[in-house]
């Protein structure tokens, strides 16, 4: 499917630019690499050559966290015009060889990182979880590519299935027919492996009866809530489930944990869809669990530089790295503690804390590793 | 029989560019009744009247189709054309073929079609249309005006001044506006209530100006030149024949660290019995009854009762409302700042010493909490400031217009600032607005201070290392940037009122699509209103600075004492009447009225338009069961005539 | 299409429209009116009979009427219209009532648009044309109305001196719109018409679809079950 680049303009309204520079200013990775938003948007209306143009290495430094987007005062689709040439990139097959390794595993076994297809259920064998096809259910617990194949992450997994087995939630998790949801495959340019997928999610979503969609990963929370065309199924992230269960006395929070905490507002959870409240909601009603606010938090919090590919793209930046930057903020506010609800800020930022060297001072755990000592 | 003469304006190629003109008056020419059609270029101009003129004398035309641009163009000149022709101006039908029709279709066919069917309409109309005598009514010679900030005062002294009676409404304790909280103004930094405090107390002082404060305008009845007002005047709890405005009740009220002060812009607190500020106009003593402990919990020892010498307190003051006949009404009700609390990424609300543009002039200013000395929270001498452009303006998360005054005010926050604490200073502008006489010169002179103007607008807000740390790319260089300061002022656009839609709604008049009140036309009318007798003056009708705002407010004033000096005015003859033969008296239309303008004649069983007190708005007619209640020149006869001409070609 | 505007909102914001050279159906006819509350139900009628095939009703939102309620009056009346086109078979859709702020120009040009996409879909109105006895049965009825005025005479509520709409097009059309809002199911014009027209039925089924609206009788309290309510002032 051949792409003109001359359709961006129209497309990401690239004619409305007045270059003000917010775009770039707020850029999360301004400092980390060349990319500089707004100078795009303007090279790209004007250039002749757009084959050139986008042969960037820098392209794939952006991490799609959307503040270009959501801070445009004229409204320009900045994050969009990235995935819009990544897509042209990936149609001519010039993009990064890492990030064609990652798109062509999740085509053949269903995730980014290759693993079987078979095993993807491997970390709920012993846990009692239904599977649905074997079993029927109301509530469909979508687990994710990282939360089923990263041993680190499996533990998020693992404690989420025991917080909803607690409150007697009537859930099943798809087992081996689940796959990517598609979101990062998106971002990385994949339009039309996107497509595919959210077509047959949302067939298999349909056909196995469920009434309500949980994730754990706030970017398939994302895919699912926004970009899936025909999913009209209602989708929560758990923070929302948990916080409700919390709210209505389904969950009772026994245990204190005596432990200074914060929180990092993963790019796709909270400034993109705006679920700020119920995270923090979950943490303070721990009880002894001191709950510390670090100033770039809600709409200003830092992106982790997890999203957009960034999983899956070597090199191509330089300095000190976000997460590093999150970790020594948190410490500094005398956290002891760096709550997250994502498995990729969850894993950049506990890798940071040890290029920090700062594991002593500080641990980096998911909402539900800590709801999970609580109950 | 009625001899019709139709009239096909071109306007130049506004719509013959688009509408067949000669075939539009060929087809006119075949309509029945119609004794004349003609085209021409411009009907509007002399020659154009004067082809109507001579048809009128020569071909005996007594009615009279006109085929042009939208009526409230040009309605009142031909009207004018038919009198002067002794004909009743009502034998005028405007058809609407620019606006409504050239103007929005593109296809030369369907446009000229379209236009057909208008005028076949028109025609149709117009041969129903009946004499009528528009009505004179006389205008009451004083003057409403509603908020008294400088518009408000302005227009209120041209007219007092003029020898014409004022009643000026203002919301708060004290007169002024904004311009009152503001230190020097731009360009030539002149001190804000130095200039103004003689005009403030002149308005306290002139014999023609009747000054209500904490007062609102709750309710207006009637129509221009006989409005009648209901303004609602809050208790003070302060009886202001009494009070000298010493102030002792202040030092004396035992809210010892009392609530954030409206006038200090949240800058400073005050005590829950207050004066304004210590220049107010008046000086007044005002109570707030919810901060108030006796008011909102009645506990309290009143030491303020104790302590005042003029025994002026009162706390059985009660609401009053105070009717108002008034000839016209100035709505001057000014600008809301915006809310920079909903840009979350600006830190507003969240850390210290990020403040706005009007907080930044309560620093600056010698009354305000500081003495007029720049200093941070903690009371330390800011060694880096940044000024932020255009937050909450020009921007569609918020609004969408530019905000006019900012990059002004901001250059000029700016300069103060490097005279009064010699820090770095950093503006971060998108476009330079710096429009008006002597603003480029300011301009050049900021820049030769030394102050900082890096293209890019501030992205955002945090704290690093104690400091704010202000993100954005250097546009002209390229480079993205973050400028560590000490102190942030953000540049908060000017927004309409909060209840700006209510304002709207009591008064009648509209709004524009930014939320400030809509002037009748944006070009040529600038402070009339579609309500006749309502003028608009200030930043109620859109952003200005203060010479702007004084020269609206004057030529609001201008049109108010044309208005009075004029002693009448002509209003739409187009009211309703009841046919006494055709009435059964089921008293519908009594109910329906929204002016309670029908009476219901006991003796005889029917009931009667009040002629003084009908709007024309039609509602009695169409809920009339037998029509006896017809609204002149939109009678049931001619409507349908219209509707069918549209239809039926 | 027909388009009724007031003066005050559509009709300006239709000027300013046009100042912005904005672009909409040519088949959009409209008629200024000072304000929607003198809108008649006989104006509507009048419009479907003279071949409009959709009428668009266009006024200031609630709480801007610059007379006060006469957007609301209008919007009640283009209900019950819409219940009478119902029930006539040519459909609600082919009547639309839009509120519209003088300076919501591109609301404007949507709307137009959009409700000439839906008539071109529904295609010609026709009505009181089609010979369509069965979707129309009920317009059939009425056109057999010759004038006699027998429906009148009997009827309590009618206490014109002159009934209005004797001078109308249809008088069974026309009666319908005069008693609708105040009929008190006394059942005196069961039986008089001498074409046979069902005219005690069809004011019962109007009612009834006003009451699915929800929409309270403009003046009189309607009574339940057939008894003749106390009505004020009959001078008959």
């Amino acid at each position: 499917m051949k792409i003109d680049p001359k359709t961006f303009i129209k497309e990401f309204q690239l004619n409305v630019c007045i270059q003000c520079g917010t775009c770039t200013g707020g850029c999360p990775v301004k400092f980390r690499s060349p990319l500089n938003m707004r100078r795009l948007v303007r090279e790209t209306f004007f250039t002749t050559n757009p084959s050139l143009l986008f042969k960037r290495p820098e392209l794939w430094a952006c991490t799609t966290c959307s503040t270009c987007s959501l801070r445009c005062p004229a409204g320009v689709k900045n994050v969009e015009l990235i995935m819009g040439i990544r897509n042209f990139l990936a149609n001519q097959g010039e993009v990064p060889s890492t990030i064609r390794d990652a798109l062509e595993n999740t085509f053949l076994q269903g995730n980014p990182w290759g693993r079987f297809r078979d095993r993807r259920a491997d970390w709920a064998k012993d846990l009692g979880v239904k599977i649905l096809g074997e079993a029927a259910a109301e509530t469909l617990l979508y687990v994710g590519c990282a939360p089923s194949y990263d041993p680190r992450v499996q533990n998020v997994s693992t404690a989420l299935v025991r917080i909803l087995q607690k409150a007697e939630v009537d859930f099943g998790i798809l087992g081996k027919k689940e796959s990517c949801c598609g979101n990062e495959i998106r971002r990385m340019g994949e339009q039309a492996l996107f497509k595919k997928l959210a077509k047959d999610n949302t067939n298999l979503f349909k056909k196995s009866g469920i009434k309500r969609i949980i994730t754990i990963s706030p970017h398939c929370f994302n895919a699912f809530k926004n970009e899936y065309p025909d999913l009209t199924i209602p989708v929560q992230h758990y923070t929302q489930v948990i916080a409700d269960l919390i709210e209505t006395g389904r969950l009772r929070i026994s245990q204190a944990l005596n432990l200074p905490v914060t929180y990092q507002d993963p790019c796709f959870l909270g400034k993109q869809n705006l679920v700020f409240d119920e995270p923090r909601k979950i943490l303070t009603s721990i009880p002894g669990l001191e709950f510390a606010e670090m100033d770039r938090s809600k709409q200003r919090s830092l992106c982790c530089e997890g999203g957009g590919g960034r999983m899956w793209a070597e090199g191509g930046t330089e300095g000190t790295r976000n997460g590093e930057i999150r970790i020594k903020e948190a410490v500094a506010l005398g956290a002891k503690v760096m709550a997250t609800a994502c498995p990729f800020c969850l894993l950049t930022l506990e890798d940071s804390a040890k290029t920090s060297s700062l594991t002593d001072q500080i641990v980096v755990k998911d909402i539900t590793e800590l709801v999970a000592e609580a109950i | 029989m009625k001899k019709i003469g139709v009239y096909i304006c071109h306007c130049g190629t506004n719509i013959a560019a688009t509408v067949d003109c000669s075939e539009l008056a060929r087809f006119a020419g075949t309509l029945p009744g119609v004794k004349v059609a003609r085209d021409y270029r411009y009907l509007c101009s002399d020659p154009g009247q004067d082809l109507i003129k001579k048809d009128i004398r020569e071909l005996g035309i007594d009615r009279v189709v006109v085929a042009a641009c939208s009526p409230r163009m040009h309605e009142m000149t031909f009207k004018n054309l038919l009198s002067s022709e002794s004909l009743n101006p009502y034998f005028l039908n405007i058809a609407n073929i620019r606006e409504q029709c050239s103007w929005v279709h593109k296809d030369r066919e369907r446009a000229t079609e379209k236009a057909k069917h208008i005028v076949h309409a028109a025609v149709a109309r117009v041969s129903r249309h009946e004499p009528l005598e528009a009505r004179k009514v006389g205008i009451k010679p004083s003057t409403l005006i509603v908020g008294a900030g400088i518009a408000g005062i302005q227009a209120a002294l041209n007219i007092a001044n003029g020898g014409m009676r004022v009643v000026l409404v203002e919301r708060a304790p004290y007169i002024g506006g904004h311009m009152a909280q503001l230190d020097k103004t731009f360009p030539t930094l002149d001190c804000a209530s130095c200039i103004f405090t003689p005009k403030t107390v002149e308005v306290a002082r002139n014999k023609n100006i009747e000054l209500f404060i904490c007062s609102e305008v709750a309710d207006v009845k009637g129509y221009v030149g006989n409005f009648t007002v209901a303004i609602k005047k809050h208790p003070t709890y302060v009886d202001h024949r009494r009070c000298t405005g010493c102030g002792d009740c202040m030092e004396a009220c035992v809210l010892k660290r009392g609530v954030p002060s409206e006038f200090e812009e949240g800058m400073a607190r005050r005590k829950a019995i207050y004066l304004a500020f210590p220049q107010a106009v008046p000086l007044k003593a005002v109570v707030d009854k919810e901060s108030c402990l006796f008011l909102s919990k009645g506990k309290c020892k009143k030491t303020c009762i104790e302590a005042c010498k003029a025994e002026a307190i009162d706390f059985d003051q009660k609401e009053e409302v105070i009717e108002k006949e008034v000839g016209s009404i100035i709505v001057a009700t000014g600008y809301d700042p915006f809310d920079p609390h909903l840009l979350p990424q600006y830190g507003y609300g969240v850390s210290d010493n990020i403040i706005t543009g009007l907080q930044f002039e309560r620093l600056s200013s010698p009354s305000g909490p500081n003495r007029g000395e720049i200093l941070l929270k903690d009371g330390t001498v800011p060694k880096a400031i940044a000024f932020l452009h255009c937050i909450g303006s020009r921007d569609e998360n918020a609004k969408l217009h530019c905000s006019r005054i900012c990059c002004m005010a901001s250059m000029k926050q700016a300069h103060l600032a490097r005279e009064k604490t010699g820090a770095e200073i950093y503006e971060f502008y998108i476009d330079i607005n710096a429009f008006g006489k002597g603003y480029q010169e300011f301009y050049k002179r900021v820049r030769e201070e030394g102050i900082y103007f890096i293209r890019g607008k501030g992205s955002e807000i945090y704290k690093r290392d104690g400091r704010l740390i202000v993100e954005a790319e250097d546009t002209l260089l390229g480079t993205p940037v973050e400028i560590p300061v000490d102190l942030v002022v953000l540049g908060t656009g000017l927004t309409a009122r909060r209840d700006a839609e209510t304002m709207a709604q009591v008064l009648g008049i509209s709004q524009s699509a930014d939320g400030f009140f809509m002037e009748a036309h944006p070009k040529l009318r600038p402070v009339s209103t579609n309500v006749d007798g309502i003028f608009l003056a200030g930043c109620c009708q859109g952003p200005k600075d203060i010479p702007d705002t004084v020269a609206q407010a004057s030529a609001a004033a201008a049109e108010v004492m044309s208005l009075v000096t004029k002693g009448e005015i002509e209003v739409e003859a187009t009211i309703s009447s009841i046919d006494p033969e055709i009435c059964a008296g089921c008293k519908l239309c009594i109910e329906i009225c929204p002016y309670s303008a029908i009476d219901f004649l006991d003796i005889r069983g029917i009931s009667s338009v009040n002629e003084a007190l009908c709007k024309g708005c039609g509602a009695c007619t169409a809920v009339c069961p037998s029509k006896a209640a017809r609204q002149r020149h939109f009678t049931q006869d001619q409507v349908l005539a219209e509707v069918e001409g549209l239809l039926a070609v | 299409m027909l388009g009724f505007l007031c003066q005050n909102s559509a009709d300006l914001c239709a000027d300013f429209a046009g100042m912005e050279r904005k672009s909409y159906a040519p088949n959009f006819f409209p008629v200024r009116l000072p304000c929607l509350g003198g809108l008649d139900a006989f104006f509507l009628l009048k419009a479907y009979f003279s071949g409009a095939d959709g009428v668009l009703v266009l006024g200031c939102p609630p709480g801007h009427c610059r007379y006060k309620r006469g957007n609301e009056t209008a919007k009640r009346r283009m209900q019950v219209i819409q219940g009478l086109l119902e029930i006539l078979g040519i459909g609600k859709e082919r009547l639309d009532f839009v509120w519209i702020h003088p300076s919501e120009i591109s609301k404007l040009v949507e709307v137009v648009n959009g409700f000439n996409e839906r008539i071109t879909k529904l295609g010609p109105c026709g009505f009181f044309q089609s010979e369509d006895q069965a979707k129309f049965h009920w317009m059939t009825e009425l056109k057999k109305c010759d004038h006699c005025y027998q429906c009148k005479e009997v009827c309590p509520i009618c206490f014109c001196k002159r009934c209005y709409p004797e001078s109308f097009q249809n008088f069974g059309l026309g009666w319908l719109v005069h008693v609708i809002e105040r009929c008190t199911h006394c059942g005196a014009c069961k039986d008089v018409c001498p074409q046979g027209i069902r005219l005690f039925e069809i004011v019962q089924l109007l009612q009834q679809k006003m009451s699915e609206l929800n929409l309270l009788p403009l003046s009189f309290p309607l009574p339940q079950g057939g008894e003749k309510a106390g009505i004020v002032n009959i001078t008959k």
